[in-house]
């Protein structure tokens, strides 16, 4: 069985975008969203992540009975993220000091869990892996774009660079009703789109 | 696929063996792990005291409240014999009536919690009275919110000013610090803070003879 990376690609940022699409994990979504630089750390977070619980999960397949999934998933999905924080924090200080306030947000992400059963429970450990990193990428890219959109209303930046003609505030943006204005819209934006595709 | 129809008690066996293993593995790991994230900590803290006082030789260390993860410490920073500068460790912590006593504290302090774990935080005074520099050692505060109060703008609040220069309240409550915006909670938290470490800096100051 091969896996086409392209094809899988497209899945994970289009066709089942874990925020757009499947609007899991709206919680760290909302809060992360402020700027595009926080998106984007709590994004590389999420891939690392993801692509390793799906793998674990993936191994585990077969010796997790059917009725308990749900809470064994979240054993290893708990242990898992406090061990790479664990070991980030004591090895790799640096990358701690720029992802470590992301972490604890991760145990609280239902992609990682809805992966763990929509996918990695049901496939190999290959292509859960796939599915780890297009998953991760797709919710990277939904992400970093909504932190732009808010941190550009918001303070006329993006990635911190002023991009707008004129210098303004805007502080609703940055609060949280700004993280549901700007989430609703993207997704009517979208709903739009494919009504008149369909 | 996953094998349906397990009976109950292979049901018990798995979740517990799950539990059991991820609870072995969390533990060798936090024993691995957990000299160098103490190391980490005391080179992180050694770094933000070069941060938050004049240049010095040496710093002597005080522990003015004794906890195993929260201590409130006082280093008095020398060089040549001369005081430079004072540091003081504090947090955020929520500290009972007998633990302000022992620091010679005033009940009367308010202690504002913030969103997430204490704060703990490094600050740097002159000997004239001035508070040299602040730096957080460790906090949780929301990425993008209270995660700001890491920026250059929110530290030169405290960064600068006389200690009794300054009402030492955000804004919102009639005082003269700039609270970070959407993030009042932290900001009252830090300042709370702030506070505290400079009634702790007086008391040292004194002790040394240092200001009257």
């Amino acid at each position: 069985m091969s896996i086409n990376f392209k094809n899988e690609l497209y899945r994970g940022i289009v066709t089942e975008n874990p925020i757009f699409r499947i609007v899991l994990g709206m919680c760290p979504t909302l809060a992360t969203s402020t700027s595009a630089m926080n998106a984007l750390g709590m994004g590389v977070s999420v891939i690392a992540v993801l692509t390793c619980s799906n793998m674990v999960i993936s191994m585990l397949r077969n010796v997790i009975p059917d009725k308990v999934r749900i809470p064994a998933f979240i054993v290893v999905i708990a242990t898992f993220v406090t061990v790479v924080d664990l070991l980030i924090a004591a090895f790799i200080p640096p990358l701690y000091e720029a992802l470590g306030i992301f972490i604890p947000l991760i145990v609280v992400n239902c992609i990682i869990l809805g992966r763990a059963e929509a996918y990695a429970a049901k496939n190999p450990v290959l292509p859960s892996i796939v599915d780890g990193i297009v998953m991760g990428i797709g919710f990277t890219l939904s992400l970093t774009m909504l932190g732009a959109m808010r941190e550009f209303l918001s303070a006329g930046m993006i990635f911190g660079y002023a991009i707008a003609p004129f210098k303004h505030q805007f502080i609703l943006m940055i609060l949280a009703p700004g993280a549901f204005i700007t989430l609703g819209l993207v997704l009517a934006g979208i709903n739009f789109i494919q009504n008149k595709e369909s | 696929m996953m094998k349906r129809g397990s009976s109950d008690l292979k049901l018990l066996v798995v979740l517990t063996v799950f539990s059991a293993v991820s609870g072995l593995l969390l533990a060798l790991v936090n024993d691995v792990t957990k000299d160098r994230i103490a190391m980490v900590k005391v080179i992180k803290q050694q770094k933000a005291l070069l941060e938050v006082v004049e240049p010095f030789d040496t710093c002597e260390t005080e522990t003015l409240l004794n906890d195993p993860f929260d201590p409130v410490e006082a280093f008095t920073c020398k060089k040549a014999g001369a005081v430079t500068g004072i540091a003081v460790k504090i947090s955020s912590r929520l500290l009972s009536a007998e633990e302000m006593k022992k620091l010679n504290l005033s009940d009367s302090l308010k202690q504002p919690q913030a969103y997430g774990d204490p704060i703990k935080m490094l600050v740097g005074f002159s000997p004239a009275g001035k508070i040299s520099g602040i730096s957080f050692l460790e906090h949780k505060e929301t990425p993008g919110l209270g995660s700001n109060i890491e920026k250059k703008e929110f530290k030169a609040n405290y960064a600068g000013a006389m200690v009794e220069g300054k009402k030492w309240s955000v804004k919102k409550d009639g005082g003269d610090v700039e609270q970070l915006t959407a993030a009042t909670i932290t900001s009252r938290a830090v300042t709370a803070s702030v506070v505290k470490a400079i009634e702790i800096y007086k008391n040292k100051a004194k002790s040394l003879n240092i200001i009257k």
